[in-house]
């Protein structure tokens, strides 16, 4: 009694989850299926899989998706390197308090995705600040002459947005670490009389790594369902995935949810795997980690 | 030499990192615009609604999401990984798909397009972010106040708000801030649900971003982030104000 007593506690999470999160899995799955269909009798097919499977527009879509996200998050990746490798130096010698840096550096991870993203087109827009700039300082000699970056075809656009937004949430997670770090090893750097660069290649970088890598994995598979920037600043063809999923939802007719759902299912599927390899990155780098230091 | 070189540096990367907002602000000094939105009975009646859609995800994460933290930082059992996993999973699986699938169910309910089924579902994408950084405080407490608390006859409801929560109260903000945070952002999930008859600020916005004129959504940018950091800074001064004048 007293056991059950306990599982008090979690069972109205248990319950709320079970309906309103995994229920809603369960349909888009059996709805991928061919069951749960709204027009038609449903039964067991895998006409859609093998729909969107063999669809140019779902593959194009894919790999478009998945080129920007590991773009944006590899540039933020070695960026956050940079900025880490910067603090690092300042601090060591003493410079200047790195307070205020911090601050602005963190500043974007409190901005919502869509407004960021509009931050970006204004200013990188044909007509937008960057370009009226240039153009009085005269760099440029007409306001056709700046280079497309939003709404193009490359998702240079987005790329900028997502690395914008991704760098300062890496740095937030490194940047104590990098703290400590100092703190703690600088005899050591002392004594063997290390150079900056040597010591953060040889100490800090290892140190930091494992952080680093798991929200670099977080990054990845937080972008790889973000919806609001490719939306905003992306182009018609080349679409990401969840506005292709989008555009079918509200544009497409009823019996286009099982290519919806199929979509879905694959979205998560990749979401998944993505989950899974941060799952083991952490496990392995934790192992790594809790020997002291 | 060094050290102006890094100050310049530095320089540079504070100002990429500010240009986008500099771009919003100086886009938005236009006053005839602001007149329109301030005049606007849909930007006061989204704020509201906006308000409340947090309100209500604030209040189910907290009645669901505080055992539940407090039960995984203390208790150790079989099949604890599951529920750990079932914690997770609305982080990795994007809650655009599940809440594709519960749409139907919903229709049935009657939640769909009602604030409630919004608060809903932002409480499903939000609630792990909630549970983190709960459970990272319920690790610190000490299991003897509570012990204490009890021999004194304190009861449930009274040993949390008198004993716990004036102890945890950081991780408390950590989490309801995010909370806060990832629930005014959402665009898609609000859209399905609340169907467009659910005027959320994102949802009132979106419009006016896509075409990319300087047009009122400039206006509505800083309104919202402004919106944001509001709520966030309310509830810090509040919890603060409650818990950090006595004297515990």
């Amino acid at each position: 009694m007293e056991k059950i007593k306990k599982f008090i506690y979690i069972i109205p999470f248990f319950l709320y989850i079970t309906f309103f999160f995994l229920y809603g899995l369960y349909y888009v799955f059996m709805t991928s299926f061919g069951y749960n269909r709204i027009l038609t009798k449903s039964y067991f097919t895998l006409e859609y899989y093998r729909e969107v499977i063999y669809s140019k527009e779902f593959y194009e879509s894919l790999i478009y998706t998945i080129k920007i996200n590991s773009i944006a998050s590899i540039f933020a990746f070695i960026l956050t390197i940079g900025v880490l490798f910067l603090v690092f130096i300042s601090k060591r010698r003493g410079y200047f308090h790195t307070k205020f840096f911090q601050r602005v550096i963190e500043a974007p991870v409190f901005v919502p995705y869509l407004v960021s993203a509009y931050g970006v087109l204004l200013l990188l827009m044909r007509r937008g600040i960057l370009n009226k700039i240039l153009f009085k300082i005269g760099i440029i000699s007409s306001i056709d002459d700046f280079v497309i970056l939003t709404n193009d075809r490359y998702g240079v656009g987005i790329i900028l947005t997502y690395v914008w937004k991704a760098l300062p949430f890496m740095t937030m997670m490194t940047l104590p670490i990098v703290f400590r770090i100092d703190k703690k090893w600088d005899s050591l750097g002392k004594i063997y009389n290390l150079s900056d660069i040597t010591f953060f290649k040889k100490i800090v970088f290892p140190l930091v790594f494992p952080t680093l890598s798991i929200s670099f994995f977080i990054v990845l598979t937080y972008l790889f369902a973000s919806f609001e920037t490719p939306y905003i600043l992306g182009v018609t063809h080349p679409r990401v995935l969840s506005v292709l999923v989008f555009d079918t939802y509200t544009k497409g007719s009823l019996d286009m949810r099982g290519k919806i759902m199929v979509m879905n299912i694959l979205i998560s599927s990749i979401s998944l795997l993505f989950g899974g390899v941060m799952c083991l990155v952490l496990k392995f780098f934790t192992k790594f980690e809790e020997r002291e230091w | 030499m060094k050290r102006i070189f890094l100050w310049i540096t530095y320089f540079f990367i504070s100002l990429i990192f500010l240009l986008p907002f500099i771009g919003i602000f100086f886009n938005s000094m236009n006053f005839k615009m602001w007149g329109y939105v301030l005049k606007s009975k849909a930007t006061y009646s989204s704020l509201l609604t906006t308000f409340l859609v947090v309100l209500m995800t604030m209040f189910i994460n907290f009645i669901i999401g505080t055992p539940v933290a407090a039960f995984m930082a203390r208790e150790n059992f079989k099949g604890k990984i599951f529920i750990e996993l079932l914690i997770i999973l609305p982080l990795i699986i994007p809650t655009m798909v599940s809440t594709m699938g519960i749409q139907f169910a919903f229709i049935k309910l009657g939640l769909i397009e009602t604030t409630l089924g919004v608060a809903i579902v932002h409480s499903v994408t939000t609630i792990p972010y909630y549970i983190q950084s709960m459970r990272s405080g319920y690790v610190t407490l000490n299991r003897d106040y509570i012990n204490l608390g009890k021999i004194l006859g304190a009861n449930f409801i009274e040993r949390f708000f008198k004993i716990t929560l004036p102890m945890i109260y950081p991780s408390f903000l950590v989490g309801m801030s995010l909370v806060i945070i990832v629930s005014l952002a959402q665009y898609l999930v609000t859209f399905i649900i609340g169907g467009g008859q659910i005027m959320t600020l994102p949802i009132l916005m979106m419009p006016y971003l896509v075409d990319g004129g300087v047009t009122n959504g400039t206006v509505y940018s800083v309104i919202y982030v402004v919106f944001t950091y509001f709520l966030v800074f309310l509830i810090n001064q509040l919890v603060k104000k409650i818990y950090k004048r006595r004297e515990y």
